[in-house]
């Protein structure tokens, strides 16, 4: 930690001196748009509100993305993303550094997120409208973009019922773009496990489709397409990346 | 085993699904108002904790932004600067306005350093993080800046000139100010984007919220409206104890926050002078109002709604308007006014007369005021809206309001729009 707060004062020196990235001798160049984000971890944890602000900037659009996969187009959402960055104030002086900033940042994110989701079980919910109730103006929009749209809807809802860890899984690896051994640090499980439920998760989900007309129905077009493309769906939905 | 057609083709549809899952946009978010608020429980967070460490300074003084841009080391400045404050101000002198519906901020922390405002130089920028912290000139003004709160000085001519006096630009947070009551121009006066918020001796608060300022008068009272006219700020005249909040683009839109406890919130448009929309807006009554002068395109108001469905009817009816003023200048509706609306103008005018009297000979000058008052009015005979076109200079305009707001006209089918030319000079006399 030492050595890493030395380096943080000497980018601080060269940041004065302008010598910093290239930047012309005399310039300003901000501290906080150079410093490491375990520079900026350490600031935030000595109290320093700017580097809680830049670290804030820094990852919000990230934390609103993971949120947004996992709770869906929400009323709430701004809410759970306030949450986490609490959350991460809260919890910053407990980081120890043993893992990436990002994937202890992932993992208060999914943590509030399923909170939430605890949470909002035990209140009374708001019945979205049924399908056939969504009242969808086709001057607005294309065809494909309203049938995509309520496909969305019927494929989120297919997702929530999936039980919650492997839910959290396939989110974190189909919509997120995250590798097994990351979810693994995230949930805290063995990577094993992770690609266990992953596995069940996708056989779950192709299962429920045909409970859901919307889905099923984009489904059968499919089977009535030609063969010529099985190959090449079994590769992609193969095993686990 | 081969895989059916059907489940491969489910499968298919998965992989399709998921993709265009993952290619769903965030929707837009408004990062300001999550930032705000993290920042805020941060703050207050953080005051809990820090409130056991008494000498630690919560200013932070950053150069101007345009040298030192998003710089940190106004921190390590803010520290020196702040071995120069005096600590242990208490500003408990510091009035909390009354009347609110909402949390004010917390500008009245005790402990918070006392800075000479003479000490900041027009350009510098002020910032607070966890603690707020109180400026003070005296004498003049002294304001607490509450937390998370920054400012920039715009002027401080003090010395030089007292029309220019005090203007800081504040571009987040709260700022509660008292100003010591001064005759002569705008003491202390606070911008907000494109809005001015101007007092000559007062105790208020000042919040930005977004796209919004709102302006709580504890006493005394403020001009709002738009930036550019240092020293005679013109549009609205918050008057204490009061609230409103005003949009950034030059208080062109007021909401009065506080009324009283059997009306509603109303939101005033800039210009009304339909009778449709006085309709639109009848059933929620609010406080007294005045404008002040106005001489940008907007016209200025004087709302007067709730002063008139208080009941406070005009005691001075009496007299027949004197001239030609109520009889050629009025619409046909005004003209086919009942003896009890001529008896109400003309006591508008009368009042208007003194207060122009009064003025005048405060001033010791000759002037003449020519101006048209548009009176909209309620079925009920109240008084809704009053506007002067062109406007009235803000002492005149505030007389003018209690002038108007006394005043109460006979009942009708429907809401009406009298228009009263107004011309007051000596000559005239």
């Amino acid at each position: 930690m030492e050595r890493r707060l030395l380096a943080s004062h000497s980018k601080v020196d060269a940041a004065i001196s302008g010598n910093l990235l290239g930047h012309r001798p005399g310039a300003r160049v901000s501290l906080y748009a150079v410093l490491e984000p375990d520079d900026m971890v350490a600031r935030c944890q000595r109290g320093d509100g700017e580097a809680f602000r830049q670290l804030f900037l820094r990852h919000r659009a990230e934390v609103a993305r993971l949120v947004f996969r996992m709770v869906g187009p929400r009323a709430e959402l701004e809410d759970i993303i306030q949450e986490v960055f609490l959350q991460v104030h809260r919890s910053l002086k407990d980081f120890r550094g043993q893992s990436k900033f990002t994937t202890w940042l992932h993992r208060v994110t999914v943590n509030v997120v399923l909170m939430h989701r605890r949470a909002a079980k035990s209140r009374p919910q708001l019945v979205p409208p049924h399908a056939d109730e969504v009242h969808v103006d086709s001057r607005l929009s294309p065809d494909e973009d309203v049938a995509r749209l309520e496909r969305m809807r019927a494929f989120r809802r297919v997702i929530d019922q999936l039980a919650e860890k492997k839910r959290t899984v396939f989110l974190l690896h189909e919509l997120e773009g995250l590798s097994p051994a990351e979810i693994a640090n995230i949930v805290g499980a063995p990577v094993l496990t992770v690609r266990t439920r992953l596995f069940y998760a996708r056989r779950e989900l192709a299962e429920m489709l045909r409970h859901e007309p919307t889905l099923a129905a984009f489904a059968q077009a499919f089977e009535r397409s030609g063969s010529e493309e099985r190959v090449e769906l079994s590769k992609t939905i193969g095993g686990a990346r | 085993m081969r895989p059916r057609a059907s489940e491969l083709a489910r499968e298919r549809a998965l992989a399709v699904l998921t993709r265009e899952a993952a290619e769903v946009p965030v929707p837009e978010l408004d990062w300001a108002r999550i930032e705000e608020k993290v920042l805020a429980v941060r703050t207050s967070a953080a005051l809990s904790q820090i409130s056991a460490v008494p000498r630690r300074s919560g200013v932070r003084w950053v150069p101007s932004p345009a040298t030192w841009a998003s710089s940190p080391w106004p921190i390590a400045i803010a520290a020196a600067a702040a071995a120069a404050l005096v600590f242990g101000g208490s500003s408990g002198a510091m009035r909390t306005p009354t009347q609110s519906n909402e949390p004010r901020a917390a500008v009245a922390q005790p402990r918070f350093p006392v800075a000479n405002l003479s000490a900041l130089d027009v350009g510098e920028v002020a910032e607070t993080d966890v603690r707020g912290a109180v400026y003070d000139r005296p004498g003049v003004v002294r304001f607490a800046l509450a937390p998370n709160s920054r400012i920039e000085v715009v002027a401080n001519d003090i010395e030089e000139d007292r029309r220019g006096g005090i203007t800081v630009a504040l571009s987040r947070g709260s700022i509660h100010a008292d100003v010591t009551p001064r005759a002569e121009g705008e003491i202390f006066a606070i911008e907000v984007e494109h809005t001015r918020i101007a007092v000559h001796g007062t105790s208020f608060t000042v919040s930005r919220d977004g796209d919004r300022v709102t302006v709580d008068v504890a006493h005394g009272s403020v001009a709002v409206g738009p930036v550019g006219h240092r020293g005679s700020t013109h549009g609205w005249l918050v008057v204490g104890p009061d609230r409103a909040s005003f949009s950034l683009d030059g208080a062109r839109r007021a909401t009065w926050l506080v009324a009283p406890p059997d009306t509603a919130i109303a939101t005033v448009e800039p210009v009304v002078e339909t009778p449709a929309a006085a309709v639109a807006d009848a059933r929620a009554s609010h406080t007294k109002r005045a404008a002040s002068q106005l001489t940008a395109t907007t016209s200025p108001r004087v709302d007067l709604s709730a002063a008139a469905s208080k009941g406070d009817v005009n005691a001075a009816s009496g007299a027949a308007p004197k001239g030609t003023a109520w009889g050629e200048g009025s619409t046909a509706v005004g003209r086919n006014a009942s003896e009890q609306e001529a008896h109400a103008v003309a006591g508008i005018l009368r009042q208007l007369e003194t207060c122009y009297e009064k003025q005048a000979s405060a001033f010791g000058v000759r002037f003449t005021v020519e101006s048209s008052l548009a009176l909209t009015l309620l079925p009920s005979g109240a008084i809704r809206e009053g506007v002067f076109t062109p406007p009235l200079s803000p002492t005149l305009m505030s007389c003018a309001d209690k002038a108007i707001g006394a005043a109460h006209f006979s009942a009708s089918d429907a809401p009406r729009l009298i228009r009263i030319p107004v011309q007051l000079s000596r000559a005239a006399r």
